[in-house]
């Protein structure tokens, strides 16, 4: 059953009054008509009901009361009182007796009365320094303090008999319940653990996996624990047997319990609605519904019977079950016997290395204790759960486990809450499979380097292509640098040649002026042509070397002959060389050379391959050589050879530009040593 | 003798070959003009069967002359100082010209040719509709002259795929035709005559158009596969500058 308007409603408690199933939610109090909720009054941080005679009460976490008559809720004139001694502690639980509110607050602080004869309210001890409970038995009513919070212990105080109960945990301030059932013990509960007890002893204890909300006895004598996401949990009775328990609501969080005139049971959850679990009307089998008012349909919830004969234990049960024991006082001792690893029985070892396939395992413990009773135990995984799990089954189960490093360690814990001193310990670890621990983090790696490989690759690609751009302008600018450097070639050989010619025509003998002017423009025309192109035919830089000789033989009055040998092996118009090569070398023999021999001189040119792919070209002289030349144009101030230094530069152009070897070395010949000339090999390359 | 006329709009040009035509008994020169509209009258009146024709001038290129004579039943000498894409012309209409200044040698030389061949009117039509062609024409449409044994066909360069040497001979092999053409030249020639076009002498042996090629295949020098699916040696040393020209096609 939930609420149309507010779905998610907490039902913080349920009663029957008058006939009537009325909630207290946080938005208010609800009822229930012909299984709708409807709102009766509305009102926040409600609490609980109190019954007072015939009254009803409300009261809010806050300390404030009402009561609610006609559907209305009647504020308590005490309500600012209370509050102002509240001092914004919040209540934990509310009795009223002998005509006198008992208010108890969650973290203690006295218990403040309200005496409603006497209107008179006073904050009392009541026994104890620090109640944080209290509650009504009867006539007598108890309070339980905590005197020494960290102290696993709990004072239980009667009013003339007070004792201690151990506790599994610290205290710590946290919502309580107190219950006398119908045989004169009390429960008290607090988180996961319930204590039995009368005003002597302690006669069991049971720990359930969920913290428990509320406690419950129905008329029949069960014992109904609701729990924080747990649903809620039915025992037969008092003693908590796990055998004859049963579960209902999954895994909800049932906040309040109430049992109807007829028998029925409702369980208030917060925000999963109301259920109610019928009770069977005749003594056969029934199974109980559940009801929503959201929706019309009906939920089978599992099996149920309120008859004597119970089902046999369920399976998630966690519900774990004690049995008196007096004066336990020794601790017990816990060890473990077997470990099975995928089911199969292993040799029980303190340390485990395991593969991680190997992880499915069964720890099989025994715990020995002086008595017969049963004990409990406490066990974590620490690598893998962070809480203490509790049982009292002597086999734990994990499977599926991660690879990592894990340390089982498990307590015994005897009925009279003495825990084994030392823990039964093991440690074990999985090795994380070869897949994840090498070849996954290997392919990684691999995937890694090949991005950045990628990027790399992608990074040099745009750094060539800037490359390239600039290696093309550089090469345009290089190219135009060998045009200027080859046109500056000839200006003073082009007027000389130009003023031996004219001597001819001055000598009336044009048919040398004619031979000598076609010979020049042809070597005008030639080089004009060749300088234009990066690779000219052997055959036409021949040709230009034999016109420009012939012309400074002109000039030179045949002061010398030349010859021009060509290997057979050469063709001389496939292979191709740089034009005007090797002119200047050829004007170096002629004027440094040959012009300062007395007689006469000759000029040696031979075109060989030195191997298939390069050229090797000689220019040789029998002049005067090199430091006899160098020693004249000293003497006559003359400059440098213009063509030399040209080529100099030519040379490094054209090899940065072709990036190829094209190399040069002068040899200086002696005869006797005296200087015979000088011969220039040229090596080209032929690619 | 032979009527001849010499057109050419510098005097020192025409001075110079009028005294260098001396030397030759057999040249009679008829006239001697400056302007195409001159020597178009010249020609008309005078019938020569020998023109020295400049063909730089102001008032019009020696092409024009050409276009309005019809027909041409003389032989023409073109003269030029410089002009590549002419002299480059009239090499492909097997047309003889001489660069100015003239070299009495090469002169010579032309009038041997000029008096040694026979007059053959559909010949000399054939050249200069090529020369005409070349000229006007688009690149893509330029056709040269290459001799066989009866004379001279007039191959569109287009359609040439390649030239293979053998010897002092030249094969060339051309679209269409299974067989390849045997030219009594050698292959430098027409390395020389195409220098200019999409040649490349990519082997001692082969002149390929570099058009025709359809795939280049890696190697050492690798090969080229050209469009009659022959393959093409290449040679290692020019494999680059083969590369490098396919690339800039």
């Amino acid at each position: 059953m939930k609420s149309k308007e507010n779905p998610y409603l907490q039902f913080n408690d349920v009663i029957e009054y008058n006939g009537k199933i009325l909630f207290v939610t946080n938005d208010g109090v609800y009822q229930n008509v012909n299984n709708q909720l409807k709102i009766v009054s509305q009102k926040e941080n409600l609490a609980k009901f109190i019954k007072v005679n015939k009254q009803l009460f409300v009261w809010s976490i806050y300390g404030e009361f009402y009561e609610l008559k006609k559907s209305k809720l009647i504020p308590q004139p005490f309500n600012s009182l209370v509050s102002k001694r509240l001092k914004n502690k919040i209540i934990n639980s509310v009795i009223y007796n002998d005509n006198t509110f008992w208010i108890s607050t969650v973290i203690g602080g006295g218990i403040i009365k309200i005496d409603q004869k006497n209107e008179e309210i006073k904050t009392t001890e009541l026994q104890a320094e620090y109640p944080y409970y209290v509650a009504q038995f009867g006539k007598e009513f108890i309070s339980g303090n905590n005197s020494n919070p960290t102290k696993k212990q709990l004072a239980i105080s009667f009013k003339k008999n007070p004792f201690y109960i151990p506790l599994a945990e610290n205290l710590s301030f946290s919502k309580t319940n107190v219950l006398q059932l119908k045989d004169g013990t009390f429960i008290f509960t607090r988180q996961y653990e319930a204590i039995r007890f009368n005003s002597t002893k302690i006669i069991n204890r049971v720990f359930i996996e969920k913290n428990i909300e509320n406690i419950y006895q129905s008329t029949d004598g069960k014992v109904w624990f609701t729990l924080n996401s747990g649903g809620t949990i039915c025992f037969i009775d008092g003693n908590f047997n796990s055998s004859s328990s049963i579960r209902y609501l999954g895994n909800k969080t049932v906040v309040s319990v109430t049992e109807d005139r007829k028998g029925n049971m409702w369980f208030g959850t917060s925000g999963s609605g109301v259920y109610i679990l019928k009770k069977a009307i005749q003594l056969t089998y029934n199974p109980p519904k559940i009801f929503s008012t959201t929706n019309a349909k009906t939920e089978e919830i599992e099996s149920v019977s309120i008859l004597s004969e119970l089902p046999t234990i369920d399976e998630n049960s966690k519900v774990l079950r004690t049995d008196v024991r007096k004066n336990d006082t020794i601790p017990p001792v816990v060890f473990i016997n077997n470990i099975k690893i995928n089911g199969t029985d292993t040799t029980t070892l303190n340390y485990y290395e395991l593969n991680h396939n190997e992880n499915n395992l069964e720890i099989n413990i025994s715990g020995v204790f002086g008595g017969k009773s049963e004990l409990q135990y406490k066990y974590i995984l620490e690598g893998k759960e962070t809480h203490w799990n509790y049982t009292t089954n002597t086999r734990m189960y994990y499977t599926s486990l991660d690879p990592g490093n894990y340390t089982f360690k498990i307590f015994a814990m005897s009925d009279g809450g003495v825990w084994s001193k030392i823990p039964a310990v093991i440690t074990f670890s999985i090795n994380p499979p070869l897949y994840t621990s090498f070849w996954f983090i290997f392919s990684i790696l691999f995937l890694l380097i090949a991005i950045i490989l990628v990027v790399v690759f992608i990074g040099n690609r745009k750094a060539q292509k800037r490359n390239k751009l600039f290696e093309e302008e550089k090469r345009k600018v290089l190219i135009s640098e060998l045009h200027a450097l080859r046109s500056q070639m000839n200006p003073h050989f082009i007027f000389n040649t130009l003023s031996s010619i004219q001597s001819f025509i001055t000598k009336n003998s044009s048919k040398d002026a004619i031979n000598y002017l076609s010979k020049f423009s042809k070597l005008m025309r030639g080089t004009l042509e060749n300088t234009q192109k990066q690779k000219i035919p052997i055959k036409d830089e021949i040709e230009t070397l034999k016109l420009y000789m012939d012309l400074e033989k002109l000039r030179l009055n045949n002061k010398f002959d030349y010859n021009i040998i060509v290997d057979d092996e050469i063709d001389v118009q496939f292979e191709e060389i740089p034009p005007m090569l090797l002119q200047p070398y050829v004007e170096n023999a002629i004027w440094h050379g040959i012009s300062h021999k007395t007689e006469n001189g000759t000029i040696n040119i031979s075109f060989k391959l030195e191997n298939e792919n390069l050229l090797k070209c000689e220019i040789e002289d029998d002049g005067v050589g090199r430091k006899k030349a160098m020693k004249i144009n000293k003497n006559q101030q003359k400059n440098k050879s213009f063509g030399m230094s040209i080529t100099k530069e030519r040379l490094e152009i054209i090899n940065s530009l072709k990036n190829s070897k094209l190399s040069v070395s002068i040899i200086d010949l002696e005869k006797n040593k005296v200087p015979k000339g000088t011969r220039i090999e040229l090596f080209i390359p032929l690619d | 003798m032979y009527k001849t006329i010499i057109v050419d709009d510098e005097k020192g040009c025409r001075d110079s070959l009028e005294n260098l035509l001396k030397e030759f008994p057999q040249i009679n020169i008829v006239a001697i003009v400056d302007s195409i509209a001159l020597a178009e009258e010249a020609i008309n009146n005078l019938q020569p069967q020998l023109v020295f024709l400049d063909i730089e001038m102001p008032g019009g290129t020696g092409f024009e002359l050409l276009e309005k004579i019809s027909p041409i039943n003389f032989d023409i000498i073109f003269t030029t100082a410089y002009d590549q894409y002419a002299i480059k012309a009239i090499k492909y209409s097997a047309l003889d010209y001489l660069l100015k200044p003239v070299d009495p040698n090469e002169l010579t030389e032309s009038i041997n040719r000029f008096t040694s061949k026979k007059h053959d009117q559909n010949l000399i039509n054939d050249k200069f509709k090529t020369l005409l062609n070349n000229i006007s024409g688009e690149t893509t449409h330029q056709k040269i002259a290459i001799p066989d044994g009866e004379g001279l066909n007039f191959i569109k360069i287009s359609d040439i795929i390649r030239f293979q040497s053998d010897g002092s001979y030249t094969y060339m092999h051309t679209l269409g035709h299974q067989k390849p053409t045997l030219i009594s030249k050698p292959i430098g020639d027409y390395q020389e005559m195409l220098n200019n076009e999409t040649f490349v002498r990519i082997h001692r042996s082969h002149l390929i158009n570099l058009q025709h090629v359809s795939k280049y295949v890696k190697g050492e020098g690798g090969y080229a596969v050209m469009s009659d699916d022959s393959k093409v040696e290449v040679s290692r040393r020019k494999k680059s500058e083969f590369i490098e020209a396919l690339s800039s096609l």
